[in-house]
């Protein structure tokens, strides 16, 4: 009886370490990229949906998404591809090259899948970017959609995400019209 | 009451004494669960939710203003709170079946409310079956550990979600996993039902784990989904024998689950296949592309049809031939039948004289037993069945109305014949 109970217990403590461990590790990961990754901006536009189980979200798609990859007939959809990233001459990111494998030289590298390929006289490859949702409280969601899409319009705006890239790694940390915050953008006014 | 009204009709006529009254009230004093405390853990459990979903509410009202890190640890307290909760009654109060089940029921909640808050801080997105799959992982010892039976519903209605959601699953090894955290779970559920066989929450496992493999099993379709009938088929035949078991016999209707699904599952495919389309597109299909073998959905099917098949062979060997229900012998007769349907269209008359038969069956099974219900479902079954036929037959307006009225007036006068009977036998 007692040894069912010590075991019991044992048990208990095992599920327990499992159940924090999960979360913790997902915390850890993302830490890391924090701490060791660069800052990259990239150019954004949004729709928003809504997750039932996490919440309101902005979803986001990225110009960077699509890589013109002239004479490379190697990439297939579900590949996982290295993506190597540089800025343009306003200081966004862009993907110049794409590898099979984690690349030797640099730490900050995307690790992305293959969505599809495009063949023909301009061939490319779309990529289906990490951090494609931004989460906000829920009654700022609306307000920033409504922002973004006002800004969407207007040709002199500039729409971007700013994201830590380490290790094919990444972690969204603002989306931002023209340098000012989406979650400053959206109030609970816009909403009424 | 009523065991109380019986008890003195057998001692007025002499059947028991007094003292045998006595030790048979008091067997079942000490095993009945008073409904006060039934009440009691259905709301210690609904309570645990409700404050569980209410401490999440008002944290997320100024959740921009508050840093990450911040946030990070509130992203851990439900998880935490849940757990003392779990230790403290595991502890103190492992008697307690409403603090089991309440404590249970909070960190389940907990566990999935830490996942999904640490994907909001650090925006991580994530499609929702993966995020379920790890939320029902780490649930599954808990339901053993605290002998929780409501958290146990909850998680099987959770892997049912995360099969729903894997939806390209014949080549995707990730739809296994509903069906080995339902064999995980099979061992709590075997328990349940030896130690509280006539339990609410052992009934509602009688009805949620039949509807979760009949939901599960949609999902394995994949290029052959021909095959799935075939496992529909033979698992509502076992559903058929396993509902034939005495350990559900024994019980009220409510409790017969595995047969009343076995006895719905069965017209409504009969029903359905009743029309020609099917049939028109099994005999359109190429031999390589019908039989598939090695398919995911050829195997299941195999493996099923096989099982129920031998268990049919073991009865009738055995003399059982005639307890087995009808719905059980469905499974060989529709592997026959859809054997047949790749080949000719005899097929489809053969489908519609099974639903016939099956109607037939429960009609005359329904006046043997004098019973209302089963008379009805072989009635309805017939009618039904017919109605389909208006779809796709060319039948005058008038022909139709007089067999619909034919029909109407077949319900009533077997109705009204019935209960004339029962009054008759009642009355002498």
């Amino acid at each position: 009886m007692k040894t069912r109970k010590i075991i019991g217990w044992a048990a208990f403590v095992l599920m327990v370490m499992a159940q924090w461990g999960v979360p913790w590790h997902m915390v850890w990961k993302k830490e890391q990229v924090l701490l060791h990754g660069e800052e990259f901006a990239f150019k954004t536009a949004p729709v928003d949906p809504n997750d039932p189980f996490v919440g309101k979200y902005v979803q986001l798609a990225f110009e960077a998404g699509t890589v013109d990859l002239p004479g490379d007939t190697t990439w297939q959809s579900g590949d996982m591809a290295y993506a190597m990233l540089s800025r343009d001459s306003l200081g966004f990111a862009r993907i110049v090259s794409l590898q099979h494998h984690p690349p030797d030289i640099t730490d900050h590298y995307l690790r992305v899948p293959v969505l599809f390929v495009q063949t023909g006289p301009q061939p490319s490859v779309s990529l289906q970017i990490p951090f494609d949702r931004f989460y906000l409280e829920e009654y700022r969601a609306p307000g920033a959609e409504a922002a973004y899409n006002k800004a969407q319009s207007d040709s002199t705006s500039q729409t971007y995400a700013l994201v830590r890239v380490w290790k094919g790694d990444a972690v969204l940390t603002d989306v931002r019209i023209d340098g000012v915050s989406l979650t400053k953008l959206g109030t609970r006014k816009d909403t009424q | 009451m009523g065991l109380d009204r019986e008890l003195e009709t057998l001692q007025q006529a002499g059947v028991i004494n007094d003292e045998t009254a006595a030790r048979i009230r008091a067997y079942y004093a000490s095993h009945r669960r008073s409904p006060g405390q039934r009440l009691m853990v259905l709301f210690s459990v609904l309570g645990a939710i409700l404050i569980g979903s209410g401490i999440l509410l008002l944290l997320a009202h100024n959740w921009d203003t508050y840093s990450r890190g911040f946030k990070t640890m509130l992203a851990f307290l439900p998880l935490l709170t849940g757990q003392v909760l779990c230790a403290w009654a595991r502890w103190k109060k492992h008697d307690s079946a409403a603090w089991r089940e309440s404590s249970a029921a909070f960190l389940f909640w907990g566990i999935g409310a830490s996942i999904a808050l640490i994907s909001q801080i650090y925006h991580i997105p994530g499609d929702t079956g993966p995020f379920l799959l790890s939320w029902m992982l780490l649930c599954l010892p808990l339901i053993y550990l605290m002998k929780a039976s409501a958290t146990s519903l909850m998680f099987l209605g959770g892997i049912t979600l995360y099969a729903m959601h894997v939806s390209d699953a014949s080549q995707n090894v990730q739809d296994v996993y509903f069906w080995l955290l339902l064999t995980a779970h099979l061992p709590y559920y075997i328990r349940l039902v030896k130690e509280a066989p006539k339990g609410l929450l052992t009934l509602l496992h009688h009805w949620a784990y039949p509807i979760a493999i009949l939901l599960a099993l949609g999902t394995i379709s994949h290029e052959h989904s021909q095959w799935l009938w075939i496992a529909y088929a033979s698992l509502l035949g076992l559903f058929a024998l396993i509902g034939r078991d005495k350990r559900f016999s024994a019980l009220p209707w409510y409790f017969q689950s595995y047969g009343l699904l076995s006895k719905a599952g069965v017209a409504l495919m009969l029903w359905i296949l009743s029309f020609t389309w099917f049939w028109k597109d099994l005999r359109a299909l190429d031999n390589s592309r019908f039989w598939a073998f090695g398919s995911v959905e050829w195997i299941l099917a195999a493996m099923i049809t096989l099982g129920v098949c031998i268990r049919l062979v073991y009865l009738t060997v055995k003399g059982f031939w005639q307890k087995i229900p009808p719905e059980a012998w469905f499974t060989p007769l529709f592997v026959f039948i859809f054997l047949i349907g790749h080949f000719h269209w005899a097929a489809v008359p053969l489908i519609n004289l099974t639903a016939l038969a099956l109607g037939i069956i429960y009609l005359q099974k329904g006046f043997k037993e004098d019973h209302l219900g089963i008379v009805n479902f072989g009635l309805l079954i017939i009618t039904i069945l017919i109605t389909c036929r208006f779809f796709d037959t060319d039948l005058s307006f008038i022909l139709r109305g007089l067999l619909f009225v034919g029909l109407g007036a077949g319900f009533f006068l077997t109705n009204y014949y019935l209960l004339k009977k029962r009054k008759a036998h009642e009355n002498p």
